[in-house]
Order: C-alpha cells, then sequence, then structure tokens
C-alpha cells in the first residue's frame, strides 16, 4: 500500500519534472528518490534510464567543458610564463656580466665650466696633470712613511 | 606566476643597471654635477686610448675650489670601507691622501685614488678613478713615468 503510495509520488515528481514544473529541491529529490529507490514502474524505469542518461550526458558534457577551457587558458598562460622566464634570465645573464663593470665604449672627453674637450691630446694632457699629482702625492706617502720606519728603529 | 615573474624580472633588469655602476660610492661625483662648474675639471677615458695602459676606464675630477672638496671627501671615505688595499693619510682630522685597491673581479681590479692639495698649501684636489686588468705594479708603473 505504501509502495503504491511511493510509485505514485514519485511518478507524480517524475510528471512535474517533465513538464518543467519543478523547483530544484524536487529536481533533487527526484533524482536522489530514482537513484535509491527499488520501486519500479514502466515511468519511473523510463525516468531512470532518461534522466540517468542526462545526468550522465551533462557529466561527460561538464568534463569537456573543463578539459577545452584548460586547452585554451593554458597555452596562453604557458606562453606568458615562458617570456617572462626567457626575461629573467637574460635580465640576470646582463645582469652577472655588468658585474664586471668594464666599459667597452671609446671615450675621451673632459668637461670644465659647461664645456665639453673632445681633443684627445688635450684630454690626455690633463690625464698626465692628474697621475702627475698622483706620483708626487705617492712618492710623499711613500717618504712619510719611511722616515716614521726610521725613527720607530731608532727609537727601539 | 606571470606576475611573480614579471616582478622578478623588472629587479633583475634593476640590479643590471645597479652592477652596471663602478660599484662605488664616488659614482655619484661622476654624474655629471661638476661639469658645468669653473672651478672643476672632469675627464672621462674608455677604451682604445688606453689601450697600453691596461685599463679600460679612466675618470677624474680636479677641483679648484675648497670649498666642494668635503662632498667628494665623504665619498671616497664610504669607499675605503670596501678596498681590499688602503693607503690614507689625514691632516688635522681631514682627509689629505687616499689610495685604494679594491678586491679584482675576474683579474679585473679597481682603483681609488685621492689627494686633497688645500690641506698642504696646494691649489687643487684630485680624484682618480682606474679600473681594467692593470695590476698594482702596472699602475705604479703608468704613474711613475709621469715627471
Amino acid at each position: 500500500m505504501n509502495d503504491n503510495k511511493n510509485i505514485k509520488y514519485i511518478e507524480h515528481l517524475i510528471d512535474l519534472y517533465f513538464e518543467s514544473r519543478t523547483d530544484s529541491a524536487e529536481e533533487t529529490q527526484l533524482r536522489r528518490l530514482l537513484a535509491s529507490t527499488e520501486l519500479t514502474s514502466a515511468k519511473i524505469d523510463e525516468a531512470r534510464a532518461v534522466m540517468g542518461y542526462f545526468a550522465a550526458s551533462r557529466a561527460i558534457e561538464g568534463r569537456e567543458k573543463r578539459k577545452n577551457a584548460q586547452t585554451r587558458i593554458l597555452p596562453r598562460v604557458r606562453l606568458i610564463d615562458i617570456a617572462a622566464s626567457v626575461a629573467l634570465i637574460a635580465a640576470f645573464a646582463l645582469a652577472l656580466i655588468n658585474l664586471r663593470p668594464g666599459d667597452d665604449s671609446n671615450r675621451c672627453l673632459a668637461y670644465a665650466n659647461d664645456i665639453v674637450i673632445s681633443d684627445a691630446a688635450e684630454v690626455m694632457g690633463i690625464m698626465d696633470d692628474d697621475l702627475s699629482a698622483m706620483r708626487e702625492a705617492t712618492e710623499d706617502f711613500e717618504a712619510e712613511l719611511i722616515d716614521q720606519m726610521q725613527s720607530i728603529d731608532i727609537d727601539l | 606566476m606571470s606576475q611573480i615573474l614579471l616582478l622578478f624580472t623588472l629587479l633583475a633588469i634593476a640590479f643590471g643597471q645597479a652592477a652596471a655602476q663602478t660599484g662605488l660610492n664616488i659614482d655619484s661625483a661622476f654624474d655629471g654635477r661638476f661639469r658645468s662648474s669653473p672651478d672643476a675639471v672632469e675627464t672621462e677615458i674608455s677604451g682604445k686610448t688606453l689601450k697600453n695602459s691596461a685599463l679600460d676606464t679612466y675618470r677624474s675630477i680636479t677641483l679648484t675650489e675648497p670649498a666642494l672638496t668635503s662632498e667628494i671627501e665623504a665619498l671616497v671615505l664610504k669607499d675605503g670601507a670596501a678596498a681590499e688595499t688602503r693607503q690614507v693619510r689625514y691632516i688635522e682630522g681631514r682627509l689629505y691622501y687616499a689610495y685604494y685597491i679594491f678586491k679584482p673581479v675576474d683579474n679585473y681590479r679597481r682603483y681609488l685614488f685621492f689627494i686633497n692639495g688645500f690641506l698642504k698649501g696646494g691649489k687643487k684636489m684630485t680624484l682618480i678613478y682606474m679600473a681594467g686588468e692593470a695590476t698594482p705594479e702596472q699602475i705604479n708603473k703608468l704613474i711613475s713615468g709621469r715627471k
């Protein structure tokens, strides 16, 4: 007796479902009942077959959609990542080269009072003056150092 | 992920730019600030002109105005902390003479020389930066050849 009632209730939900009059709670309940009940009738079996097919199709469709989304997004993401990686490696390589701060450009310039002196002989003349100042100062430093050492020797 | 890589790329580029400098504090003295001064002479020599000296960079600043020297003195003192070899002399608490040799990288050496002649009645201050494969002995020969 109860079985009949239940069968009728399920068939009622099935009718509502195929007439698109079920709300989401009723639809969920119907799916759960079809999946769990051992009750059978022509309508219930038919609904189970159709809804099972739809559920399976939806699952496959969902998987394919996710797969398609991945295949669409992944190449774009990977291209950006690869480009960024290449740029990163190139930048680090340049940085490593620059750690040795050599200057391969050919320059021979002097600047004074907003005037650029590009005459090489004149610039080299300034360099000579600089290095002469360096020589004199270094000689003075060494002479004083020797004096100090000698005075320490005498004191000892 | 891409944003992180981009950030690292920008950092690496910035690092590269920084490394392109001499790596010394005196870099800021060579930023062009003295080029328009009537009391300064700045030189910039690199490449072929220096090939006989085993140097690839030579830069100098000569100042004939004592008031301008303290800024350079401070920079030179900072660089002295990183030098491998130092010869330093002070007069009345001021840096008078400094000759620094920095630790070589792949046989690439950097030298910094400073003399403040004003402290001994002179008329100029000289700052020299040299870099290249020249050894300290070659630098000594280079300067001793000047009379």
